[in-house]
């Protein structure tokens, strides 16, 4: 088991985030969460790195990870994309990569792998993030969240702003580097893209797992279809 | 031309001394937002440090400086330990880590107070009143060594922020600190490091002041106030604009005091801060933010 998730519960003040939130992720999954505009969709995902202290219990690769400290999380191999991308506009594109390496030792060949994955970025190198187009950004902050080379990546809705054509080719991307090996929990509000690709899925609604399944099962469902892929215009 | 060239040289040693105390206000609110006025107490007790230091361990200025660098840091660690980093862990409103470090400042002043009176403490030193003849003018020693160790350590920071890891990582949290968090950065660890750095500073500034002017408890928090002013003026948040601002309101207090005269010194000082606040509140090289604490 790569990821197990028990009774996860927060609140923000009085606001019940998350409701008892449980699930697994093995180990090569690539899993999705679909759910609304504050659903808890980062609420969830900003506790399993550790900025925020939920309370339950995380369990990576069967050991149980103690509560707060993100440092730690991304030393024992879990790395968040955070929503919004939040890569350092101050800062050139190589030297974001660079921070993305901060715990290791050689940064140099998880720059070049970044290149590889994204050519543009090369391109680009000595040019301030904060220039980059949205698309840009996604891939910077993709790039830098695989510098640790992290065996389970965690992706909090990369496709928000992009346009269609770039949020098919950053699907496209997060598939490929499942299919490389790294586990991947991606969290989306796009969900027909996002379920395309995925083996498993959850549905996550006010805080709480309301469903799960694989890809296809959640796509073909018609509930699922109506509430968050658009199908209700069907009847018009 | 005598003149102007000794007002210069005045203007550099005293620019360079509010540069080592303003870089120190730069860093804490650019990562965290907020004016952190316990600084004040890190140059006190670097202050007394020389003078301790000087008159009952060592008669060695620079092991004397040593220790009122080493005195700066851990002052201003505990500090960031005790008073603001629980705070900070609360997640508590900016404006209560400046009332807090206003208070700090207060005990700090009075702690010297108690300890040392507040009569004023000549640091002993070998170059005293020595001064050497350049270019027809006097220039004291005391100066030329205040301007060599201000620019060494100013070039250390620059180098410190723009060659290492830990600076990479500074530049970066000064745009988003919980982003830093994110790629591993122990971002408790990293800013009790920022306040070492910046203590550690401040006691070199104290350092300094105390061999220049004497050592006395309110000299810190006048001394400060004043660097407190060029960081404003050079733009919050900005290590390069609080350098910047601390060599342009030097030169124009040396200036005025040697032209016109020196009662309107902290006339134009805190002029200076009016007219920036009301033209260009974010300051000669500052970014905008929304919430100024």
């Amino acid at each position: 088991m790569m990821l197990k998730v028990e009774n996860l519960e927060y609140y923000y003040g009085r606001i019940h985030a998350l409701r008892g939130v449980s699930f697994e992720i093995e180990k090569g999954d690539l899993c999705v969460i679909i759910g609304s505009n504050g659903a808890g969709k980062s609420t969830l995902m900003n506790s399993l790195i550790g900025l925020l202290d939920a309370s339950g219990d995380v369990y990576f690769e069967d050991k149980k990870l103690t509560r707060g400290k993100p440092h730690t999380r991304i030393e024992s191999g879990i790395v968040l994309v955070p929503e919004g991308r939040r890569i350092f506009p101050n800062l050139t594109v190589v030297e974001n990569l660079l921070m993305g390496g901060f715990t290791i030792k050689n940064r140099e060949e998880g720059v070049e792998r970044a290149f590889e994955m994204f050519p543009i970025l090369k391109e680009r190198q000595k040019q301030r993030a904060g220039t980059l187009s949205g698309g840009e950004q996604q891939m910077l902050a993709i790039g830098r969240g695989l510098m640790t080379n992290p065996k389970m990546l965690l992706l909090d809705e990369p496709s928000l702003g992009l346009a269609p054509l770039i949020v098919n080719s950053v699907m496209q991307t997060i598939k490929r580097i499942n299919e490389e090996g790294i586990t991947v929990l991606l969290v989306e509000q796009n969900a027909k893209k996002a379920l395309a690709i995925a083996n498993k899925a959850c549905v996550l609604e006010q805080g709480k797992i309301v469903r799960t399944g694989t890809g296809r099962e959640l796509l073909n469902d018609p509930k699922i279809l109506e509430a968050y892929l658009g199908g209700s215009r069907k009847k018009d | 031309m005598v003149l102007f060239f000794q007002q210069i040289i005045n203007a550099l040693a005293i620019g360079g001394i509010y540069a080592l105390m303003s870089v120190g206000y730069a860093l804490i609110y650019s990562l965290l937002r907020f004016t952190n006025f316990a600084h004040s107490v890190a140059v006190t007790f670097g202050s007394y440090a020389i003078y301790v230091a000087l008159t009952h361990i060592t008669s060695n200025f620079y092991l004397g400086l040593i220790f009122g660098v080493l005195v700066g840091a851990v002052i201003a660690l505990i500090i960031e330990l005790t008073a603001y980093k629980p705070l900070l862990i609360k997640n508590s409103a900016r404006s209560s880590l400046t009332i807090i470090g206003l208070g700090i400042s207060t005990i700090g002043t009075n702690m010297i107070i108690l300890i040392f009176s507040s009569r004023f403490k000549v640091i002993p030193t070998d170059f005293g009143g020595k001064s050497i003849q350049l270019l027809g003018a006097y220039i004291s020693v005391l100066d030329i060594i205040i301007i060599a160790i201000c620019l060494v350590m100013l070039l250390g920071v620059f180098l410190f922020i723009n060659k290492t890891r830990t600076g990479l990582a500074i530049r970066a949290a000064s745009h988003d600190l919980d982003s830093t968090a994110l790629m591993g950065v122990d971002v408790q660890k990293f800013l009790s490091i920022i306040f070492i750095l910046a203590g550690a500073m401040a006691g070199i500034a104290g350092v300094m002041l105390a061999t220049k002017y004497q050592a006395y408890p309110s000299l810190a928090t006048t001394m400060t106030n004043k660097s407190f002013i060029s960081s404003v003026v050079g733009g919050l948040g900005s290590l390069g604009g609080a350098v910047a601002g601390s060599f342009i309101l030097s030169t124009g207090e040396v200036m005025i005091s040697g032209y016109v005269s020196s009662e309107l010194r902290d006339l134009f000082s805190y002029g200076l801060l009016i007219l920036v606040l009301l033209v260009r509140p974010y300051g000669l090289m500052g970014k905008r933010f929304d919430d100024k604490a």
